[in-house]
């Protein structure tokens, strides 16, 4: 499946912005995977191919930043800040609970902490780095969105009503 | 941080300090290297002008016709006023630089890489294939401590993990120096390989879904400094300390690519190139690489074989000759001669009267291109019609490539700027072509025509206008297939395509390249020493071929085989009976339905091209010489003159047995042939003992 027509003219944009096309390779890949959630080798190729570069580019860039899903991921992320700050506010407490919340059952040890809903349809992750929202500590982010000060119990039944809406969003919008 | 000397750009001519000496005073510095003064050219990298005084710096991924980029660490150098080590491979000479390559900081340094690369690296030496030629065990014994702090688990990766069917790459032994992505990046520009991920997660691979196809890949396994990259095709047949290495030249390659011929026990284990950068750089392709190779001695054909009551009888060279000369004697004869033979070859053809006409088979053109391979790489506008040089002579693709992209060369970015367009079906080198013009048949002339209105201003399609706006720029070469310069009806418009490029003067000189490249290996040898008395179409009526369908021969002695092409002529030969000189048979020939055709009455077997002495001409008119590497087919037990034979010797032999006196040696027929032709005066190549190879 390739890239709508919005998404292919938004990179086309980005490569007239910078005087070398390699530049807009990163760019484009983030507008990629926003349509697509992830960046499969099809839409490597076909990003670059719109800009004019090697696919071996797009799958090197795409493969040294974290950031950048080269394998598919499920369309509700949610990646829990454990750092320090987070830490100390009970970050832990607020992924252990939020999974306990999404009947998830939580996989490795503290730096690699990960899980899913049985669906498949929600993520946890407790392996990101800082997100620079110490201040509103706890926090996680849910695709571009944070969601911080999740404190008490209230605060993450409203963030796992939320999480489900996004899912039944993303469920209905598969169908 | 330091610029890197590839922004700079010299003149190929400018090889670190020793060349540069010559140099005028302003173009040069003076820095001191080890208490030792050094003159280099400016530009020049810190471990290029450490070379040219013999001062080895450790290098990994500096390699001297690549790009630096610093990325391993290991030629950490002191220099005087900078506050850190300096990599030396990124460092430019500057003037009054003091540099210490020997100093307690400078040896930990290289000490602390060491033990960095090697924390992971699995040290499997015993069973690697690179164990003994490998620069990291070369380095680890020559600036490393030799004792290992790192007590963890090492990293697991993949092993032996196929990339090709031709390239095997463990991820474990891996020190990511880039070498391998950085070739396929610089030299045939094709992008095949990729760096993924990141750290030590990192790891050299395909772009994932894509195949490793690259007529190139058996590079990456010498430049590998490591034995991450190994090649399918000698993985555990030998040890390089068991292996006798021959200068010897490209038995496929009409551009003469030089290799090193590396034999055990007489057997040709591998292939590789050996740097000449008149010629092949330190490239080869690999087609030369993998597909020359010889097959097993003892699975050839060693014995002359005799028809008898109409079976094929093995039979010793005495009575092969004696049955060939029977056939030849009385008889019209004919010789069709295949234009990959040695000179020396066509040298007793033309000169010994083994026949009464002699033709070559396939065709080849009828005039030898003008200018040079050199040339075509300096050219500023190039023009490919009819043929596509990636696939068909790869080694082309890379010279035509140097006049469009910067190469490097000892450590300096150089060349580059020209502008190519293609007129052809295939295009391997299209991603640096300016325009591509895609025709093919009887529409090539057409689009060379509308070429040429362009060029001329009098009109011509928006492409072609737009193709002719890039070649502006002098000089300019021209690089035809053979197929369309063949067709008599395209004279008129190669010549005037040649005079819109201008790639010939008013006095008749190409600073460029100029005319249509014949696939074989050694077209030109044989155009320029059977052009005069040979027909360069056997098929034609003039020539053997067609005479001998015409019913005008008796008897047509076919020499050689022919690579890509399917072996023998057997339609063209009328009710003429055949003697056939041939390479290419496996040992149960005889019996083997379909192996020999039914016309040939006697076949003499002959030595691969690696196991004879003898002289290419390339493409662009380099005599080069190679003595034998490998030793020949024979039967066990038989005595050295039961074994196949040299392309030229055979031939010898024969005129001998014909009562026509040829020199029975090399070196006579050499100096017999040396009175006429400019070939058979420059000497063979002196065979190279391991000592004095440089390691890549």
């Amino acid at each position: 499946m390739s890239l709508s027509v919005t998404t292919r003219d938004a990179i086309t944009a980005e490569v007239a912005k910078y005087p070398y096309k390699k530049t807009a390779l990163l760019p484009s890949l983030k507008l990629a995977q926003k349509e697509k959630g992830w960046l499969s080798t099809e839409t490597l190729a076909e990003v670059a191919d719109l800009i004019g570069l090697p696919h071996s580019h797009a799958i090197e860039l795409a493969t040294f930043y974290a950031m950048l899903f080269t394998e598919k991921v499920a369309p509700v992320r949610v990646e829990y800040c454990l750092q320090l700050p987070c830490a100390l506010v009970g970050a832990e407490d607020a992924l252990a609970k939020t999974a306990k919340l999404l009947d998830v059952q939580l996989h490795g040890e503290r730096g690699t902490r990960h899980g899913h809903t049985k669906d498949h349809l929600i993520e946890l992750h407790g392996t990101v780095e800082c997100y620079g929202a110490c201040h509103r500590a706890p926090m996680c982010r849910v695709g571009d969105d944070y969601k911080e000060n999740l404190k008490t119990d209230d605060d993450l039944q409203r963030l796992v009503a939320d999480l489900k809406t996004r899912a039944a969003a993303a469920k209905s919008q598969a169908h | 941080m330091t610029t890197t000397a590839s922004e700079k750009k010299d003149s190929p001519a400018a090889s670190s300090a020793s060349a540069a000496q010559a140099a005028p005073p302003s173009d040069t510095v003076t820095l001191t290297i080890d208490g030792q003064k050094v003159t280099a050219k400016k530009g020049t990298l810190l471990v290029e002008a450490a070379r040219a005084v013999k001062n080895e710096i450790p290098v990994f991924c500096y390699h001297d016709k690549l790009k630096p980029v610093g990325a391993c660490r290991m030629c950490l150098v002191e220099i005087e006023k900078m506050p850190r080590l300096q990599t030396a491979c990124t460092t430019p000479v500057a003037e009054g630089m003091v540099v210490k390559t020997k100093s307690d900081m400078a040896t930990g340094g290289q000490n602390a890489t060491i033990a960095l690369l090697l924390a992971n690296h699995p040290l499997d030496c015993p069973v690697c294939d690179k164990g003994g030629e490998c620069p990291l065990q070369d380095n680890t014994f020559a600036h490393g401590v030799g004792t290992s702090k790192f007590e963890e688990e090492k990293r697991h990766k993949d092993k032996a993990f196929e990339l090709s069917e031709n390239i095997v790459l463990d991820r474990e032994r891996c020190i990511l120096c880039y070498r391998c992505v950085r070739f396929h990046d610089e030299v045939p520009g094709d992008r095949a390989l990729a760096v993924i991920d990141r750290g030590s997660h990192g790891e050299i691979g395909l772009a994932s879904g894509e195949q490793y196809t690259s007529p190139f890949q058996g590079n990456v396994v010498d430049i590998c400094p490591v034995g991450a990259l190994t090649s399918r095709h000698y993985r555990f047949r030998s040890r390089p300390w068991d292996l006798k290495s021959q200068a010897g030249i490209a038995a496929d390659d009409p551009t003469g690519s030089n290799v090193w011929i590396d034999t055990r026990d007489g057997r040709v284990l591998r292939l590789r190139p050996r740097e000449n950068v008149d010629v092949n750089d330190a490239w080869i392709a690999d087609a030369t690489r993998w597909g020359t190779l010889p097959a097993e001695r003892s699975e050839r054909l060693a014995q002359p074989l005799v028809r008898k009551g109409g079976k094929l009888v093995a039979v010793t060279w005495f009575e092969g000759l004696r049955a060939a000369a029977a056939l030849v004697r009385n008889h019209n004869t004919g010789v069709v001669a295949t234009p990959a033979l040695t000179n020396e070859a066509y040298g007793v053809l033309a000169e010994g009267g083994l026949g009464d006409a002699v033709s070559v088979w396939p065709r080849i053109a009828a005039t030898s291109p003008q200018g040079t391979l050199a040339g075509l790489s300096s050219s500023k506008s190039v023009v490919v019609v009819g043929c596509d040089p990636w696939s068909e002579i790869p080694m082309l693709a890379i010279a035509v490539r140097r006049a469009l992209v910067p190469f490097t060369r000892d450590g300096i970015a150089t060349g580059g700027g020209g502008k190519l367009v293609v007129i052809a079906a295939e295009n391997g080198l299209a991603r640096d072509s300016a325009a591509w013009l895609k025709a093919s048949g009887a529409d090539l002339a057409r689009a060379v025509a509308d070429l040429c209105d362009a060029l001329e201003g009098k009109g011509g399609s928006d492409a072609a206008k737009k193709a002719a706006a890039q070649l502006t720029v002098r000089p300019s070469s021209l690089v035809m297939g053979p197929a369309f310069a063949h067709e008599p009806g395209n004279a008129a418009l190669v010549k005037r395509l040649q005079a819109a490029l201008g790639v010939v003067d008013d006095k008749g000189a190409c600073a460029g390249f100029s005319g249509a490249v014949d696939r074989y290996t050694n077209a030109r040898g044989a155009r320029e020493l059977l052009g005069d008395k040979a027909a360069l179409d056997a098929a034609s009526a003039a020539g053997v071929l067609g005479r001998a369908g015409a019913g005008a021969l008796d008897t047509v002695i076919v020499v050689g085989d022919v690579p890509h092409c399917a072996g023998f002529p057997v339609d063209g030969l009328g009710k003429a009976r055949a003697v056939w000189l041939t390479a290419s048979l496996p040992k149960d020939a005889s019996t083997k339905a379909g192996a020999v055709p039914d016309v040939v009455d006697v076949v003499l077997p002959l030595a691969h091209v690696y196991e004879q002495g003898g002289a290419f001409t390339t493409l662009d008119g380099r005599h080069q010489g190679f003595d034998a590497a490998g030793i020949p087919p024979s039967v066990p037990g038989a005595g050295p003159d039961e074994r196949a034979k040299a392309d030229w010797y055979a031939l010898a032999l024969l005129a001998a047995e014909l009562g026509r006196v040829t020199p029975h040696d090399l070196k006579g027929l050499r100096a017999v042939l040396s009175t006429k032709h400019a070939f058979a005066r420059i000497p063979l190549n002196r065979n190279k003992t391991r000592t004095e190879l440089t390691v890549v």
